[in-house]
């Protein structure tokens, strides 16, 4: 698996819906994501050894540590990981946008059209009567 | 300037399957999500039913769910199950745990299947492979 020249990150995002547009969207551009919503997620793809080169953590994330702890921890220990938090959609689409402007794929996204495919898809949970049901 | 309305939400070039892998628990879902999409799937990764159901109501295309069957919070994967059979019929489930599958009543019908845990993740994928439709 390490056999690829891409970049892994790893993003962390409790909200399903930003998490795999966001993931999505880095994996067209040509990165490996690993996907968690926890800082032990992090934490347990670290202690596996499998190589990170980016973390990319909300500041609000599932479990009990949160994405500031996460990133003071990672820098203490891993000064090698590039450590991005964000808060928000906005914040998210923007760092998402500004690594693929780096990564090994040009894509023509701009960050406004990660935000809003993340809205729309938002506001269809909002809209459905179904999801919460049985 | 791209009016944000008309941003497409699918890449409707992509014809890669996509699978919906349900799994709370990261150090499972993780190596079978990596696996998958290294298999030439898209993999969306929830990590509950709720997650699962979120997916579903944002109107994101789903060919085949990998789900779990003990899942922490309400809902388990026989509710989902349950769910899917009611509202997306056409959607094969494969569903998996670490208890025998008497257990767990699993619907008969060609679009459910099981795999016992721990599972080799080649088994996995030609499993997935045989539930779904095949195109042209």
């Amino acid at each position: 698996m390490d056999n690829h020249q891409a970049k892994t990150i790893m993003m962390l995002e409790p909200d399903v819906l930003i998490r795999m547009v966001i993931a999505e969207h880095l994996r067209d551009c040509g990165y490996r994501v690993i996907e968690g919503v926890a800082a032990q997620d992090a934490w347990a793809v670290l202690e596996s050894g499998r190589r990170i080169e980016i973390v990319l953590a909300d500041v609000k994330l599932a479990g009990e540590e949160d994405g500031f702890s996460l990133a003071r921890r990672i820098r203490q220990t891993h000064s090698d990981i590039d450590v991005i938090l964000t808060s928000g959609i906005a914040g998210a689409a923007q760092e998402s946008h500004d690594l693929c402007e780096e990564g090994p794929i040009k894509k023509p996204y701009e960050a406004r059209d990660v935000e809003a495919r993340i809205r729309i898809m938002l506001e269809r949970r909002r809209a459905s009567r179904n999801w919460s049901r049985n | 300037m791209v009016d944000p309305v008309e941003t497409p939400v699918e890449d409707s070039a992509d014809a890669r399957p996509v699978v919906l892998v349900v799994e709370d628990e990261f150090s499972l879902r993780w190596p079978a999500s990596e696996y998958l999409r290294d298999s030439g799937y898209r993999v969306v990764e929830a990590s509950s039913v709720d997650e699962a159901l979120m997916v579903f109501a944002s109107h994101t295309r789903v060919d085949v769910v990998f789900s779990d069957i003990n899942l922490k919070g309400d809902r388990n994967g026989i509710a989902l199950s349950k769910w899917l059979h009611e509202h997306h019929p056409d959607v094969p489930m494969l569903m998996t745990s670490g208890q025998e599958p008497a257990a767990h009543p699993v619907s008969t019908g060609a679009k459910r299947l099981f795999i016992s845990k721990p599972y080799v993740l080649a088994d996995v994928d030609q499993l997935i492979s045989s539930v779904l439709p095949r195109n042209g």
